[in-house]
Protein backbone atom coordinates (compact mmCIF):
# COMPACT_ATOMS: atom_id res chain seq x y z
CA UNK A 1 0.00 0.00 0.00
CA UNK A 2 3.01 2.15 0.26
CA UNK A 3 4.22 1.93 -3.25
CA UNK A 4 0.65 3.09 -4.11
CA UNK A 5 0.73 5.77 -1.81
CA UNK A 6 4.11 6.95 -3.50
CA UNK A 7 2.79 6.31 -6.68
CA UNK A 8 -0.32 8.36 -6.26
CA UNK A 9 1.79 11.50 -4.68
CA UNK A 10 4.39 11.23 -7.68
CA UNK A 11 1.48 11.66 -9.92
CA UNK A 12 -0.03 14.14 -8.27
CA UNK A 13 3.41 16.06 -8.30
CA UNK A 14 3.48 15.14 -12.34
CA UNK A 15 -0.15 17.17 -12.48
CA UNK A 16 0.59 20.02 -10.47
CA UNK A 17 4.19 20.55 -12.75
CA UNK A 18 2.07 19.79 -15.79
CA UNK A 19 -0.52 22.44 -14.56
CA UNK A 20 2.62 25.16 -14.24
CA UNK A 21 3.98 24.55 -17.20
CA UNK A 22 0.70 25.44 -18.86
CA UNK A 23 0.05 28.45 -16.59
CA UNK A 24 3.60 29.58 -18.00
CA UNK A 25 2.79 28.81 -21.66
CA UNK A 26 -0.27 30.92 -21.07
CA UNK A 27 1.44 33.84 -19.89
CA UNK A 28 4.48 33.85 -22.38
CA UNK A 29 2.73 33.00 -25.70
CA UNK A 30 -1.02 34.05 -24.76
CA UNK A 31 -0.46 36.54 -27.10
CA UNK A 32 1.11 35.29 -29.89
CA UNK A 33 -1.87 32.67 -30.40
CA UNK A 34 -4.03 35.66 -30.32
CA UNK A 35 -2.35 37.43 -33.13
CA UNK A 36 -2.03 34.21 -35.04
CA UNK A 37 -5.91 33.68 -34.49
CA UNK A 38 -6.79 37.56 -35.30
CA UNK A 39 -4.16 37.22 -38.79
CA UNK A 40 -6.94 34.44 -40.17
CA UNK A 41 -9.99 35.66 -38.28
CA UNK A 42 -9.55 39.16 -38.71
CA UNK A 43 -11.94 39.93 -35.71
CA UNK A 44 -10.90 40.46 -32.07
CA UNK A 45 -14.02 38.34 -30.48
CA UNK A 46 -13.48 35.49 -32.75
CA UNK A 47 -9.50 36.19 -32.12
CA UNK A 48 -10.02 35.71 -28.48
CA UNK A 49 -12.52 32.99 -28.69
CA UNK A 50 -9.96 31.02 -30.39
CA UNK A 51 -6.83 31.44 -28.31
CA UNK A 52 -9.45 30.07 -25.27
CA UNK A 53 -9.90 27.49 -27.54
CA UNK A 54 -6.43 26.40 -28.51
CA UNK A 55 -5.77 26.76 -25.06
CA UNK A 56 -8.06 24.31 -23.68
CA UNK A 57 -7.52 21.92 -26.38
CA UNK A 58 -3.76 22.45 -25.38
CA UNK A 59 -5.33 21.29 -21.55
CA UNK A 60 -6.62 18.25 -22.82
CA UNK A 61 -3.21 17.42 -24.20
CA UNK A 62 -1.20 18.31 -21.59
CA UNK A 63 1.06 15.47 -21.26
CA UNK A 64 1.82 15.79 -24.78
CA UNK A 65 2.48 19.36 -24.16
CA UNK A 66 5.08 18.76 -21.39
CA UNK A 67 6.77 16.39 -23.48
CA UNK A 68 7.17 18.60 -27.05
CA UNK A 69 10.48 20.25 -27.76
CA UNK A 70 9.26 23.42 -29.11
CA UNK A 71 6.11 24.54 -27.18
CA UNK A 72 6.44 28.32 -28.94
CA UNK A 73 6.39 26.17 -32.48
CA UNK A 74 3.39 23.72 -31.16
CA UNK A 75 1.06 26.03 -29.43
CA UNK A 76 1.21 28.09 -33.12
CA UNK A 77 0.15 24.92 -34.96
CA UNK A 78 -2.70 24.81 -33.01
CA UNK A 79 -3.66 28.03 -32.70
CA UNK A 80 -3.34 28.29 -36.78
CA UNK A 81 -5.62 25.17 -36.78
CA UNK A 82 -8.16 26.12 -34.70
CA UNK A 83 -8.30 29.54 -36.25
CA UNK A 84 -8.53 27.64 -39.75
CA UNK A 85 -11.57 25.78 -38.55
CA UNK A 86 -13.26 28.78 -36.65
CA UNK A 87 -13.02 30.94 -40.10
CA UNK A 88 -14.67 28.11 -42.09
CA UNK A 89 -17.37 28.07 -39.45
CA UNK A 90 -17.58 31.68 -39.21
CA UNK A 91 -18.04 31.53 -43.57
CA UNK A 92 -20.40 28.55 -43.19
CA UNK A 93 -22.54 30.41 -41.07
CA UNK A 94 -22.79 33.86 -43.22
CA UNK A 95 -21.24 35.72 -40.31
CA UNK A 96 -19.91 39.10 -41.91
CA UNK A 97 -16.43 39.45 -40.79
CA UNK A 98 -16.09 43.17 -39.53
CA UNK A 99 -12.78 45.36 -39.03
CA UNK A 100 -12.67 46.92 -35.70
CA UNK A 101 -14.37 50.38 -35.60
CA UNK A 102 -11.72 53.16 -35.83
CA UNK A 103 -11.94 56.32 -33.81
CA UNK A 104 -12.34 59.39 -35.65
CA UNK A 105 -10.05 62.62 -34.54
CA UNK A 106 -11.53 65.99 -34.54
CA UNK A 107 -9.67 68.13 -36.91
CA UNK A 108 -10.86 67.86 -41.06
CA UNK A 109 -7.11 67.24 -42.22
CA UNK A 110 -6.61 64.52 -39.71
CA UNK A 111 -10.34 62.83 -40.51
CA UNK A 112 -9.17 62.96 -44.22
CA UNK A 113 -5.56 61.03 -43.64
CA UNK A 114 -6.95 58.36 -41.14
CA UNK A 115 -9.74 57.91 -43.58
CA UNK A 116 -7.62 57.19 -46.58
CA UNK A 117 -5.64 55.23 -44.23
CA UNK A 118 -8.56 52.92 -43.28
CA UNK A 119 -10.08 52.61 -46.91
CA UNK A 120 -6.09 51.22 -48.02
CA UNK A 121 -6.11 49.28 -44.98
CA UNK A 122 -9.68 47.28 -45.81
CA UNK A 123 -7.97 47.37 -49.28
CA UNK A 124 -5.30 45.35 -48.08
CA UNK A 125 -7.34 43.04 -46.08
CA UNK A 126 -9.33 42.22 -48.85
CA UNK A 127 -6.37 41.70 -51.41
CA UNK A 128 -4.71 39.54 -48.67
CA UNK A 129 -8.09 37.68 -48.08
CA UNK A 130 -8.04 37.20 -52.15
CA UNK A 131 -4.92 35.30 -52.39
CA UNK A 132 -4.40 32.07 -52.82
CA UNK A 133 -4.41 29.97 -49.29
CA UNK A 134 -1.10 28.38 -50.18
CA UNK A 135 0.72 32.30 -50.71
CA UNK A 136 -1.78 33.95 -48.25
CA UNK A 137 -0.58 31.71 -45.34
CA UNK A 138 2.65 32.30 -44.97
CA UNK A 139 2.44 35.85 -45.54
CA UNK A 140 0.14 36.02 -43.07
CA UNK A 141 2.00 34.14 -40.23
CA UNK A 142 5.16 36.19 -41.97
CA UNK A 143 3.91 39.24 -40.98
CA UNK A 144 4.03 38.45 -36.73
CA UNK A 145 7.33 39.46 -35.47
CA UNK A 146 7.23 36.60 -32.65
CA UNK A 147 7.88 33.49 -34.61
CA UNK A 148 10.63 32.93 -37.27
CA UNK A 149 10.34 31.56 -40.73
CA UNK A 150 11.52 28.23 -39.58
CA UNK A 151 8.68 28.15 -37.18
CA UNK A 152 6.31 29.09 -39.68
CA UNK A 153 7.50 26.58 -41.83
CA UNK A 154 6.66 24.10 -38.58
CA UNK A 155 3.16 25.41 -38.48
CA UNK A 156 2.63 25.16 -41.88
CA UNK A 157 4.21 21.84 -42.41
CA UNK A 158 6.17 23.09 -45.35
CA UNK A 159 9.62 24.13 -45.71
CA UNK A 160 11.62 27.42 -44.95
CA UNK A 161 12.97 28.59 -47.92
CA UNK A 162 9.06 27.74 -49.39
CA UNK A 163 7.40 29.72 -46.84
CA UNK A 164 9.84 32.76 -47.68
CA UNK A 165 9.62 32.15 -51.51
CA UNK A 166 5.73 32.23 -51.18
CA UNK A 167 5.83 35.12 -48.95
CA UNK A 168 7.71 36.83 -51.47
CA UNK A 169 5.13 36.10 -54.24
CA UNK A 170 2.17 37.01 -52.16
CA UNK A 171 3.83 40.47 -51.30
CA UNK A 172 4.51 41.00 -55.35
CA UNK A 173 0.79 39.81 -56.09
CA UNK A 174 -0.22 42.99 -53.17
CA UNK A 175 2.06 44.93 -54.58
CA UNK A 176 1.19 44.42 -58.03
CA UNK A 177 -2.51 45.15 -56.97
CA UNK A 178 -1.91 47.95 -55.11
CA UNK A 179 -0.37 49.74 -57.97
CA UNK A 180 -2.87 48.99 -60.50
CA UNK A 181 -6.04 50.41 -57.52
CA UNK A 182 -4.59 53.06 -55.80
CA UNK A 183 -1.19 54.02 -57.93
CA UNK A 184 1.60 56.15 -56.19
CA UNK A 185 0.41 58.30 -53.42
CA UNK A 186 -0.03 61.64 -54.09
CA UNK B 1 6.11 61.77 -60.62
CA UNK B 2 8.48 58.83 -61.54
CA UNK B 3 6.78 55.63 -61.72
CA UNK B 4 9.97 54.17 -59.72
CA UNK B 5 9.11 56.48 -56.84
CA UNK B 6 5.72 55.37 -56.93
CA UNK B 7 6.38 51.51 -56.62
CA UNK B 8 8.95 52.41 -53.96
CA UNK B 9 6.28 54.53 -52.18
CA UNK B 10 3.79 51.93 -52.75
CA UNK B 11 5.84 49.24 -51.26
CA UNK B 12 7.08 51.53 -48.20
CA UNK B 13 3.40 51.76 -47.36
CA UNK B 14 2.87 48.13 -48.11
CA UNK B 15 5.85 47.03 -45.92
CA UNK B 16 4.38 49.15 -42.89
CA UNK B 17 0.87 47.84 -43.76
CA UNK B 18 2.26 43.88 -43.25
CA UNK B 19 3.90 45.16 -40.51
CA UNK B 20 0.90 46.81 -38.79
CA UNK B 21 -1.48 43.43 -39.86
CA UNK B 22 0.73 41.10 -37.30
CA UNK B 23 0.89 43.90 -34.37
CA UNK B 24 -2.34 43.48 -33.10
CA UNK B 25 -3.12 43.94 -29.56
CA UNK B 26 -5.49 41.59 -27.46
CA UNK B 27 -7.81 43.58 -24.83
CA UNK B 28 -6.46 43.82 -21.59
CA UNK B 29 -6.57 40.68 -18.93
CA UNK B 30 -6.62 38.03 -21.56
CA UNK B 31 -3.86 36.22 -20.11
CA UNK B 32 -6.37 35.81 -16.85
CA UNK B 33 -9.04 35.55 -18.99
CA UNK B 34 -7.47 32.34 -20.67
CA UNK B 35 -6.35 30.96 -16.83
CA UNK B 36 -9.42 31.42 -15.24
CA UNK B 37 -11.00 29.60 -18.56
CA UNK B 38 -8.85 26.95 -18.02
CA UNK B 39 -9.08 26.54 -14.18
CA UNK B 40 -13.05 26.40 -14.41
CA UNK B 41 -12.08 23.54 -17.21
CA UNK B 42 -9.85 21.94 -14.40
CA UNK B 43 -12.78 22.33 -11.53
CA UNK B 44 -15.39 20.60 -14.12
CA UNK B 45 -12.87 17.68 -15.11
CA UNK B 46 -11.24 17.38 -11.99
CA UNK B 47 -13.93 15.14 -10.34
CA UNK B 48 -13.98 12.89 -13.34
CA UNK B 49 -10.09 12.54 -13.20
CA UNK B 50 -10.02 11.82 -9.00
CA UNK B 51 -13.03 8.89 -9.69
CA UNK B 52 -10.99 7.11 -12.42
CA UNK B 53 -7.97 7.75 -10.22
CA UNK B 54 -10.06 5.95 -7.28
CA UNK B 55 -11.03 3.14 -9.62
CA UNK B 56 -7.73 2.36 -11.31
CA UNK B 57 -6.41 2.64 -7.77
CA UNK B 58 -8.75 -0.18 -6.40
CA UNK B 59 -8.71 -1.91 -9.03
CA UNK B 60 -4.80 -1.96 -8.65
CA UNK B 61 -4.67 -3.31 -5.65
CA UNK B 62 -7.59 -5.80 -6.12
CA UNK B 63 -5.28 -7.38 -8.61
CA UNK B 64 -1.82 -7.55 -6.58
CA UNK B 65 -4.08 -8.92 -3.55
CA UNK B 66 -5.52 -11.61 -6.23
CA UNK B 67 -2.07 -12.29 -7.74
CA UNK B 68 -0.84 -12.81 -3.99
CA UNK B 69 -3.67 -14.88 -2.92
CA UNK B 70 -4.09 -16.87 -5.83
CA UNK B 71 0.00 -17.09 -6.47
CA UNK B 72 0.09 -18.72 -2.55
CA UNK B 73 -2.78 -21.08 -3.32
CA UNK B 74 -0.74 -22.54 -6.72
CA UNK B 75 2.54 -23.49 -4.97
CA UNK B 76 2.22 -27.06 -4.65
CA UNK B 77 3.01 -29.01 -1.21
CA UNK B 78 6.18 -30.98 -1.36
CA UNK B 79 6.51 -34.08 0.94
CA UNK B 80 8.69 -33.27 3.94
CA UNK B 81 12.61 -34.29 3.17
CA UNK B 82 12.43 -37.43 5.57
CA UNK B 83 10.80 -39.45 2.25
CA UNK B 84 13.92 -39.44 0.45
CA UNK B 85 16.37 -42.26 0.82
CA UNK B 86 19.79 -42.52 -0.23
CA UNK B 87 18.94 -45.16 -3.13
CA UNK B 88 19.08 -44.19 -6.84
CA UNK B 89 15.06 -43.02 -7.24
CA UNK B 90 13.41 -42.32 -10.96
CA UNK B 91 13.45 -39.08 -10.27
CA UNK B 92 17.82 -39.22 -10.27
CA UNK B 93 17.79 -41.42 -13.04
CA UNK B 94 16.11 -38.25 -14.80
CA UNK B 95 18.67 -35.85 -13.07
CA UNK B 96 21.72 -38.16 -14.86
CA UNK B 97 20.28 -38.44 -17.94
CA UNK B 98 19.97 -34.92 -18.59
CA UNK B 99 22.82 -32.74 -20.58
CA UNK B 100 24.83 -30.74 -18.73
CA UNK B 101 22.88 -27.26 -18.11
CA UNK B 102 24.76 -23.81 -18.97
CA UNK B 103 25.00 -21.55 -15.60
CA UNK B 104 22.42 -19.08 -17.76
CA UNK B 105 19.80 -21.91 -18.03
CA UNK B 106 20.06 -22.67 -14.37
CA UNK B 107 16.72 -22.86 -12.84
CA UNK B 108 15.91 -20.02 -10.59
CA UNK B 109 12.98 -20.87 -9.17
CA UNK B 110 12.14 -20.08 -5.55
CA UNK B 111 13.26 -22.68 -3.50
CA UNK B 112 10.66 -24.97 -1.61
CA UNK B 113 9.44 -23.07 1.29
CA UNK B 114 10.68 -24.98 4.68
CA UNK B 115 8.56 -27.63 6.59
CA UNK B 116 6.48 -25.56 9.08
CA UNK B 117 7.33 -25.36 12.50
CA UNK B 118 5.93 -26.22 14.87
CA UNK B 119 4.60 -24.09 18.06
CA UNK B 120 7.06 -24.35 20.68
CA UNK B 121 4.48 -25.08 24.24
CA UNK B 122 5.88 -25.24 27.59
CA UNK B 123 6.15 -28.97 28.95
CA UNK B 124 4.78 -29.05 32.35
CA UNK B 125 5.83 -32.36 32.88
CA UNK B 126 9.15 -31.90 33.41
CA UNK B 127 9.08 -28.44 34.67
CA UNK B 128 12.15 -27.63 36.98
CA UNK B 129 9.98 -26.02 39.38
CA UNK B 130 8.43 -28.95 40.66
CA UNK B 131 10.82 -31.72 41.13
CA UNK B 132 13.02 -31.29 44.55
CA UNK B 133 16.55 -30.37 44.39
CA UNK B 134 18.57 -33.37 45.23
CA UNK B 135 21.94 -33.07 46.79
CA UNK B 136 23.85 -36.20 45.28
CA UNK B 137 23.69 -37.05 41.66
CA UNK B 138 22.44 -39.76 40.54
CA UNK B 139 20.01 -39.73 43.68
CA UNK B 140 21.02 -42.55 45.99
CA UNK B 141 18.64 -45.82 46.12
CA UNK B 142 18.62 -48.85 48.42
CA UNK B 143 20.84 -51.64 47.29
CA UNK B 144 19.76 -54.78 45.77
CA UNK B 145 20.70 -58.53 46.46
CA UNK B 146 23.72 -58.54 44.67
CA UNK B 147 25.04 -55.39 46.04
CA UNK B 148 24.09 -56.33 49.64
CA UNK B 149 26.13 -59.45 49.53
CA UNK B 150 28.90 -57.53 47.87
CA UNK B 151 29.00 -55.79 50.60
CA UNK B 152 28.86 -58.58 53.21
CA UNK B 153 31.52 -60.31 51.69
CA UNK B 154 34.13 -57.11 51.64
CA UNK B 155 33.35 -57.10 55.33
CA UNK B 156 34.13 -60.70 55.78
CA UNK B 157 37.16 -61.32 53.35
CA UNK B 158 38.49 -57.62 53.17
CA UNK B 159 42.19 -58.94 51.61
CA UNK B 160 40.80 -61.38 49.58
CA UNK B 161 38.04 -59.02 48.32
CA UNK B 162 41.30 -56.78 47.16
CA UNK B 163 43.11 -58.68 45.48
CA UNK B 164 39.55 -59.69 43.11
CA UNK B 165 39.23 -55.97 42.85
CA UNK B 166 42.67 -55.46 41.79
CA UNK B 167 42.70 -58.28 39.56
CA UNK B 168 39.74 -57.20 37.58
CA UNK B 169 41.74 -53.59 37.36
CA UNK B 170 44.65 -54.86 35.43
CA UNK B 171 41.86 -57.20 33.36
CA UNK B 172 40.04 -54.01 32.70
CA UNK B 173 42.97 -52.31 31.58
CA UNK B 174 44.71 -54.65 29.69
CA UNK B 175 40.85 -55.52 27.05
CA UNK B 176 41.32 -51.25 27.46
CA UNK B 177 44.94 -51.15 25.94
CA UNK B 178 43.97 -54.24 23.42
CA UNK B 179 41.06 -52.04 22.29
CA UNK B 180 43.12 -48.96 22.05
CA UNK B 181 45.71 -50.29 19.90
CA UNK B 182 45.50 -49.94 15.82
CA UNK B 183 43.59 -52.96 14.34
CA UNK B 184 45.83 -54.99 11.91
CA UNK B 185 44.97 -54.71 7.81
CA UNK B 186 43.94 -58.61 7.45
CA UNK B 187 43.03 -58.99 11.31
CA UNK B 188 39.51 -60.14 9.41
CA UNK B 189 40.52 -62.72 7.19
CA UNK B 190 43.34 -63.96 9.79
CA UNK B 191 40.67 -64.25 12.25
CA UNK B 192 38.25 -66.17 9.97
CA UNK B 193 41.89 -68.64 9.45
CA UNK B 194 42.02 -69.13 12.75
CA UNK B 195 38.90 -70.05 13.40
CA UNK B 196 38.76 -72.17 10.39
Amino acid sequence: MTAIATMASEVLALAQAEEDLLEAAVREHSRLVYRIAYSVLRDHADAEDATQETFLRVLRYEKKFARVDNPKAWLARIAWRVAVEWRRQVVRAGTKMEQAGVELPSTGAEVERVLLEQERSALLDRLIAALPEQLRDPLVLSTLEEISPREVAMVLGISEAAVRSRAYRARQILKDKLMEKIGPRK
Amino acid sequence: MDPRDGEREVEQWLDAALGQYGRVEPRMGLESRVLANLQSERNRIAPKRRRWWAVGTVAVAAAIVAAVWFGEGSIPRIPPRTVETSTVTHRDNARVSRPPIHPSQVDRRPQEPPPPRLAKRPNHDFAPGKTPKLEQFPSPSPMNEQEKMLARYVQEFPQRAALVARAQTELQKRDEREMAAPWPKNAESTSSDQRE
